[in-house]
């Protein structure tokens, strides 16, 4: 490469690195994405083994008792009524924009954004950080809002709720999701992900002891849980033995 | 036995959550400027650039303890790539309307800093005109100086194939500047690349 083309690149290398505030905003919507993600992760990933159950080979999960859970837990979901267009692909993990705040969909770059958020006051009071938070976020999102539940919701529409909440949580909104989770529960299949969730949404309500009560009840009940983690790096992790 | 109802279906998922943090943060302080860089060279606006950032880094965070260790550039660049490309295509959700942003202050002094934000005009206009791929290559061997090697793992492509287009693309590059240093002459700001800069807004920096 010639003199004149080196010292070009030369000059130009650097010319648009971050600013240091860059560095830091994202790396903070980084961390509160993947935070408490035990929960989240969890439930994305019964999303995606619905579609892949099918094509199950026995190799893609790992264990015996993997595969049987796997597959009565994917029965269980598929055995209600039959999934409507708008839901038949998985949620993607919803994710907090560092920008503004607000409920978006992060990929993994190959399914279409998330469905609709909660009732729109989460997307206003986003806290998580942020630079201004955005009103019209909430109107970004897909296009193809899901029909609205049916009064027994199904377990993927149940799981899309757990989703949402999972990311108002995350946006600070804690009120708004212990509303949600205090209406009596329709079934008790996912149990454990509510009371996490609830777990996770009285810390952000700033209600610790009440955080805590639930966590050591959570625990003792459901000690091999995996939302254990989530549990544990939440507010309520002081009490959680030997977990922080 | 109890079955519960939410598994870790990659058990391997469930043990990058808890992967050490330090890992990830080293990799996160060590890389994040190129790959702020690269996927602002690709294309990324810069109302998206955050968002694909994190984009970028939420999948390093739960890849990473599976990464096998042979090139962790190769495979970070790979991920950037992808999200770069998907943030190109439209995939990934628009904004509204740019955040009110100030200008980033790279130079000291008013006449440093416009005569590199020309330059970086100048950068963006001459990538434009390479072919996408030779575009990738270009940005990665020449701005962020991954080795071939590296690269080609990026780009899963064969290591012949990446020289190839390295080459290329710096000749074309070359070419491309030489034409447009002969049409500006010395000392002149003109540009038929003047881009404008629609929601280019350039970053405000804080202490840097």
């Amino acid at each position: 490469m010639n003199r004149d083309t080196e010292s070009f690149l030369a000059s130009v290398r650097s010319a648009e690195d971050p600013a240091r505030d860059d560095e830091q905003r994202v790396l903070a919507a980084v961390r509160a994405a993947v935070a408490g993600g035990a929960v989240l992760g969890a439930l994305a990933t019964v999303g995606r083994l619905l579609e892949l159950v099918p094509r199950l080979g026995g190799s893609a999960l790992k264990g015996s008792t993997l595969v049987v859970c796997a597959i009565a837990a994917a029965q269980l979901v598929a055995s209600e009524a039959p999934r409507d267009p708008s839901s038949s692909r998985p949620s993607p993990p919803a994710v907090v924009s560092a920008r503004t705040g607000a409920l978006r969909s992060q990929g993994p770059h190959a399914e279409p954004p998330t469905a609709a958020p909660l009732p729109s006051p989460h997307a206003e009071r986003a806290t998580a950080p942020v630079r201004s938070s955005s009103p019209r976020a909430s109107a970004k999102l897909a296009p193809s809002a899901p029909a609205p539940a049916p009064r027994v919701p199904t377990a993927r529409q149940e799981l899309d709720a757990l989703v949402r909440a999972q990311a108002a949580v995350r946006a600070g909104d804690g009120p708004s999701v212990l509303r949600v989770l205090d209406a009596p529960s329709t079934d008790p299949r996912f149990a454990p992900e509510r009371r996490t969730l609830r777990i996770l949404a009285l810390c952000a309500a700033g209600r610790t002891a009440e955080a805590r009560r639930e966590a050591a009840e959570f625990l003792q009940s459901e000690p091999t849980s995996i939302q254990r983690g989530a549990v544990a790096r939440s507010c309520a992790g002081a009490e959680v033995e030997g977990t922080r | 036995m109890k079955c519960p109802m939410v598994l870790p279906f990659e058990p391997a998922a469930a043990l990058a959550e808890e992967a050490p943090p330090l890992a990830f943060e080293s990799v996160y302080a060590e890389h994040f400027r190129g790959v702020w860089r690269t996927l602002r060279r690709l294309g990324v606006a810069d109302t998206q650039l955050d968002d694909a950032a994190q984009d970028v880094f939420i999948v390093v965070h739960r890849k990473l303890a599976r990464f096998d260790g042979r090139s962790l550039r190769g495979w970070l660049y790979a991920i950037a790539l992808r999200v770069a490309s998907d943030y190109r295509r439209g995939v990934a959700q628009r904004r509204a309307a740019p955040l009110p942003e100030g200008v980033r202050d790279p130079a000291p002094d008013p006449q440093a800093r416009s005569e590199l934000q020309e330059s970086v005009r100048l950068l963006h206009a001459l990538l434009e005109e390479l072919p996408s791929d030779l575009r990738t290559v270009f940005v990665l061997a020449e701005l962020e100086e991954l080795t071939v090697p590296e690269i080609a793992e990026a780009l899963g492509a064969n290591l012949n194939t990446v020289y190839s287009q390295k080459r290329s693309a710096r000749l074309r590059f070359e070419a491309a500047l030489k034409r447009e240093r002969a049409r500006l002459g010395e000392g002149r700001h003109e540009s038929r690349y003047r881009v404008v800069p629609r929601e280019r807004a350039q970053r405000r920096g804080s202490s840097a």
